[in-house]
Parts: C-alpha cells; structure tokens; sequence
C-alpha cells in the first residue's frame, strides 16, 4: 500500500508555546501577543470558511483574542492553548452565525465569494458545498481538512464525544459528495488527476 | 478485520489518524480485498481535492493586525468593573452601621423603651377586651404595652 504524503497533520504545538502560555497566564502582554500571533492565521483562515465573510472574521478573530486574554488563566494545560483558543472561536462564529439568521443579511455575498470566482470550478463547487452544510458539519469539515486537527482534537474543541465527530465527519463527506455529484462537479469513478484545481 | 470497519477506518488511515496496530490491520486488509481497495482509492482522491480545495480557496490578505490595545485595556476595565459590588456593599454596611449609632437612631431606640403613655395603654386594653374569660392582669398588660 502506497504511504500518503497528502495528508500531514496540523502543526505540533511546540515546548516553546507552553512556555509562552505559562508566561501569559503570569501577566505578560509581550508573550500573549506572541502566542497569539502563532495561531492567529490559522484561526482566521478557519473563521474565514465558517463564516464566509472577512469583516466577519477578522471581528470574530479580534474578539478571540479578547476573550483568551481575559480568561487565559482558566487554561489548564498549556499544550492545549489552540485548541482551546479554536473553541472559542467556533463559539464566536455560531454566534455571529445565529445573529446573522435573525438579522438575515443581504450582503451575505462576501469578498470571499467573489475572491471564488478566480478559482477553479471544482474548488468553488467544494467551498460553495461547503457553505451549504449546516454549522456543525462545516466546522467539522473545516477543523479536519484545513486545519487538520485529530478526531480527539475536533471532539475537545467541539466539547462532544469523538463518536460524534466520527458520526458528523461520516455525513458532512456523503452530503458533500452528493451535492457535488449533482452539480456534476464530482464523479467517484474519476481520477484525481481528471480534476483541474 | 471485516470490510464494513475498514471502510469505516479509511478516512482516519488516510489522515494518519489511527494506532500502529490498526493500521497494520487496515494494511492487510486493503491488500486482500479489492472492493476495499477501491472504496479507499475513491476515499483518497475525494479528501486529497477537498484539501486541495479548501487551501486553494485561502485569503491572500492576511487578517489585519489585532488591536492589543483594545484587548489590554478592556482586561484593565473588567478588573476594576468587577470591584464595584464590593464596594456598593461596603457602602451598604457603612451606611447601616452609621445609621445605627447616628443621634437619629438612638432617640428612636429611647422611644421604644421609655414607660408608655396612657393612650397607647388605653388601645392594648381595648385590643384585650375582646378576651372577657381571660381579662389581662397588670403585669400582662404592662408586658403587652411594651411588646406592642
């Protein structure tokens, strides 16, 4: 069986992160922004396909920041720092999801849609699909092949059990690929290299 | 290992995502089983242009920088936001304990204990009147006005 090299895992987090929480949770500005400048891209990057709207995410990402500064002493174990800080963010973004239901904004069209179009019609059918799946199998999604978190990980973040991560990754993939094969975007008998990115 | 777990073990074995051991048993497996197989290979080429997808689709502008100075400043206000109940209820007891020991309080305490007056007298007896098998004796009546 051929190794797979596609899929690598997010980034460890280091012994020198640790440090930097340690150093936070004694009072340091200097060390929390430094701590969260490391993550802030990958934040961002995950707020982004949630919420698909850039204003959007950077007030979320401002408002993470906020809040793990505020509460950064609550954080028990400093090699969790980003997933902790993940889940923040994920419960800012169902937040700003849940007011966007009730204000139902017009210019949902955001910046990133249009940055779509300069894409190719695979990927935009894939982030398109991608928006069209509900909240919690989006940051499922999002969470596992973005960021490339673990199962365990997802389920810490989500604060649910792994075998609900498994159950929502399991029916986010099937959802995904049926609505991509009724856009005739998706065929399972084709190639990879069949696709144009 | 059957093909129904190892179809349901192929996304976390191409995530690298399971024990050396299982692994090993997916391995096996998938060498053994063509139907597998091509579940797995349907599996690997969906995730790998899902990732491909999702990474093309990035911002090319990274976010703004953060405004720190919002983020310290706001810590600095909570802290001195959280301090205010204390001191309302520091105030509270101060206010209570003046109001006590105040001339205003002591005069009202003098009032309460000082020998009553005959008309107050005159009302607890009227109040008693309504008890004729058991009329109020003086001492009762005494410890009444001074209950009342």
């Amino acid at each position: 069986m051929k190794k797979n090299n596609l899929f690598i895992k997010g980034e460890k987090q280091s012994e020198d992160l640790s440090q930097l929480v340690l150093a936070a949770q004694a009072g340091s500005k200097e060390a929390f922004v430094r701590l969260f400048e490391k993550v802030k891209d990958s934040l961002y990057r995950t707020a982004c396909v949630i919420l698909e709207n850039e204003s959007d995410a950077y007030d979320a990402l401002q408002d993470v920041a906020l809040k793990a500064y505020k509460n950064i002493k609550q954080l028990r174990e400093p090699l969790f720092f980003k997933t902790w800080v993940t889940r923040i963010l994920i419960n800012k973004c169902c937040a700003i999801l849940k007011e966007r239901k009730k204000v139902s904004l017009l210019a949902d069209m955001s910046v990133l849609q249009v940055n779509l179009r300069e894409n190719s019609p695979f990927s935009v059918g894939v982030m398109e699909a991608v928006n069209r799946l509900s909240f919690p199998y989006r940051a499922v999604i999002v969470l596992r092949y973005l960021e490339g978190y673990s199962q365990k990980e997802i389920a810490r973040i989500l604060k649910c059990p792994v075998g609900t991560v498994k159950s929502r990754l399991n029916a986010a993939l099937k959802k995904l690929k049926a609505d991509l094969e009724v856009q005739g975007l998706w065929h399972p008998s084709k190639e990879e290299e069949a696709y144009e990115l | 290992m059957n093909c129904k777990k190892v179809r349901q073990l192929v996304e976390s074995y191409l995530l690298g995502d399971l024990g050396t051991l299982t692994r090993e048993k997916v391995e096996d497996h998938l060498k053994n089983c063509p139907e597998c197989r091509k579940v797995y290979s349907q599996e690997e080429t969906f995730l790998s242009l899902l990732k491909k997808s999702l990474n093309a689709n990035q911002q090319a502008n990274w976010p703004l920088p953060i405004n720190w100075g919002l983020v310290f400043s706001s810590k600095e206000s909570k802290r001195y936001m959280r301090l205010v109940p204390s001191f309302a209820l520091i105030l509270i007891l101060l206010v209570g304990i003046f109001l006590l020991l105040s001339p205003i309080s002591a005069g009202l305490i003098n009032k309460i204990n000082s020998p009553t007056e005959e008309g107050s007298a005159v009302t607890i007896v009227s109040r008693d009147a309504g008890y004729p098998h058991n009329p109020p004796s003086e001492e009762g009546l005494n410890y009444r006005i001074g209950f009342y």
